[in-house]
């Protein structure tokens, strides 16, 4: 299978060349022939994207380029973001059985443009995860080496990509479910600046953290998707416009800070390594690398495992059995949601809700959710001292390369793979992670990946950095 | 990281705010996993931080829109209803809260 790019394709369908409904059928093979072992998908939708690449076809055939920009370009899709009519199921039991009454701003602009959804990918159960070992409906293989987890809880999403079953996925980041996937799998994660994508229809795991984003081959690519599907939206008021933040410009040279500190003990050696070689290429291809301080990122792990579980605990309180999803009968109205609840959740959504409703309880909301919320307030203002000095920041986007099934089961230990990415979240910036390299683990050639953040707004500088340190270098 | 410890009742109570039934097994765990990741969280302690002055998150600014029905009566009701488990003459059939045989 050969990897297209949405440039190519686009190029190819305009020219006749190839067409969508030969691609979309290269597409399904593969899927064909490489998921029962893999398992990236949880449904794929192979007539519906059949038809659907047939009238691309043909509006290519009668009107050429004087076509919607994406169409007939396949997709796939997290299970978390709602496609209308389709199971739409967090990759938990409590919506198994859930066809989506609408679809998400995400999906209709993506519709609109023209694009094929060819299935619907596993994930970590309601997005907790970083492993897409927590889904109730089985795991998902990395591609690159079936030992070892594709990463979460978009694990699926990147599969797909890594798999060459889509050129681009869509998937949701919270904590960093886009980027550290992206960053297992070896392939591009982008998660938008907070309110640059509309979350409207997006199953809510953490309101003031959650973006939809693209995973790709190439920065370009990821470029392309989030000119669709970014934009203001009047269905999700936390959406933002250009002129919401100070212009970001792109630069000639641009200089890069490296919060040298975090990397001091929990990294391992050959990421790091590989990392120090990414800087390297930095300033070969002319920009400055500088050591700065970001004394308060380190104490963002801490304060992401308060506010999200909070958030987490408000949301999912929605899932009662009385109005769609899993509904187990009991006596009365409230041994219904207990054993709804009971059977609905996994065990790590579990945790996460009795954790968040700890935090919120009477007597302890200042100490843990009040102080996180003010640590996120300095946080914010840290980085924004940082951005007057440097015009981006680089980390490895996970301390590791993917680890092997079942190598993590301590929570802390899982948790502690989101330590670059939490941040971003909390901050509410952009940040992109490209493939850096590979470290050899056993006789298994792991990617590991390079996150570059911008400030607010700064979602161009990161394409423009991007397309400039990885797609320009890996053709 | 302070040890911290959480007792059996804590979790039930947790778990009834949670409104999510636990087995015994699961409240064994459920007292080490929390124990430990509240013992690691509670490293925020040590921030000064001003709590008071921080409750929003972002750019702050309200999102309005008329007050004005903007779709057809009736226009998504099939579609919402067919997802619930029980439902009635177009309404969600809940289990009956008020005692109503004394009045």
């Amino acid at each position: 299978m050969q990897t297209y790019t949405i440039a190519t394709l686009r190029q190819q369908f305009i020219a006749g060349t190839t067409t969508p409904s030969a691609v979309v059928a290269q597409y399904l093979d593969t899927i064909e022939a490489k998921d029962q072992a893999i398992g990236a998908f949880l449904e794929v939708f192979a007539d519906e994207a059949r038809a659907a690449a047939e009238a691309a076809t043909r509006a290519y055939e009668t009107h050429g380029a004087d076509t919607p920009p994406l169409l007939g370009i396949p997709y796939a899709l997290k299970n978390n973001i709602l496609y209308q009519g389709r199971r739409t199921t967090a990759g938990s039991r409590m919506l198994e059985h859930y066809e989506a009454s609408y679809d998400a701003t995400v999906v209709a602009r993506l519709k609109s443009a023209g694009a094929i959804c060819v299935g619907v990918t596993n994930m970590d159960e309601f997005a907790m995860g970083s492993s897409t070992e927590n889904s109730a409906f089985g795991a998902t293989k990395n591609p690159i080496n079936s030992e070892y987890v594709p990463g979460g809880s978009s694990g699926g999403s990147a599969a797909a990509v890594a798999m060459e079953a889509v050129p681009v996925a869509l998937g949701t980041d919270t904590g960093g479910s886009i980027r550290q996937p992206a960053s297992y799998c070896g392939v591009v994660g982008f998660k938008p600046t907070y309110g640059a994508v509309s979350r409207y229809g997006l199953v809510a795991m953490g309101s003031s953290l959650d973006q939809a984003g693209p995973i790709a081959h190439s920065v370009a690519d990821v470029a392309a998707i989030h000119k669709v599907i970014a934009g203001i939206d009047p269905s999700d008021a936390t959406t933002i416009t250009d002129e919401t933040y100070p212009d970001v410009p792109q630069k000639e040279q641009y200089t890069v800070g490296v919060p040298r500190a975090l990397f001091s003990t929990g990294v391992d050696a050959d990421v790091l390594e590989g990392f120090e070689a990414h800087l390297e290429d930095l300033r070969a291809a002319g920009h400055m690398v500088v050591d700065i301080e970001l004394p308060l990122f380190a104490q963002g792990l801490a304060a992401y495992y308060i506010v999200m579980p909070a958030e987490v605990s408000s949301n999912l309180a929605r899932y009662d059995g009385i109005r769609y999803g899993l509904s187990v009968p009991g006596d009365t109205l409230l041994a219904g949601y207990e054993e709804t609840r009971a059977a609905g959740f996994g065990k790590e959504v579990k945790r996460r809700i009795l954790l968040g409703t700890y935090v919120l309880s009477s007597g302890y909301y200042d100490a843990y959710y009040g102080k996180a919320e003010a640590l996120r307030v300095q946080m914010r203002a840290e980085l924004a001292d940082v951005f007057t000095k440097v015009d981006v920041i680089a980390t490895p986007t996970a301390p590791t390369p993917a680890f092997k099934f079942g190598e993590k089961s301590d929570p802390l230990a899982m948790y502690a793979q989101d330590i670059f990415t939490v941040p971003v979240n909390l901050t509410g910036v952009p940040a992109l992670s490209i493939p850096g390299g590979v470290v050899t683990r056993d006789s298994a050639e792991l990617p590991y990946g390079v996150q570059y953040i911008a400030p607010h707004g700064g979602d161009e500088r990161l394409f423009d950095l991007g397309h400039r340190m990885y797609d320009e270098r890996s053709q | 990281m302070m040890l911290h410890i959480m007792k059996e009742h804590e979790i039930a109570h947790l778990a009834s705010l949670a409104r999510i039934k636990l087995e015994s097994d699961e409240v064994a765990e459920l007292q080490n996993d929390i124990a430990a990741i509240i013992g690691y969280v509670g490293t925020i302690a040590s921030l000064t931080a001003d709590v008071k002055s921080t409750k929003h998150v972002g750019a702050r600014y309200n999102v309005f829109r008329d007050d004005v029905v903007t779709n057809e009566p009736g226009a998504y009701t099939e579609r919402l209803l067919k997802a619930a488990p029980e439902t009635e003459k177009g309404y969600v059939v809940v289990k009956k809260i008020l005692d109503t045989t004394d009045s």
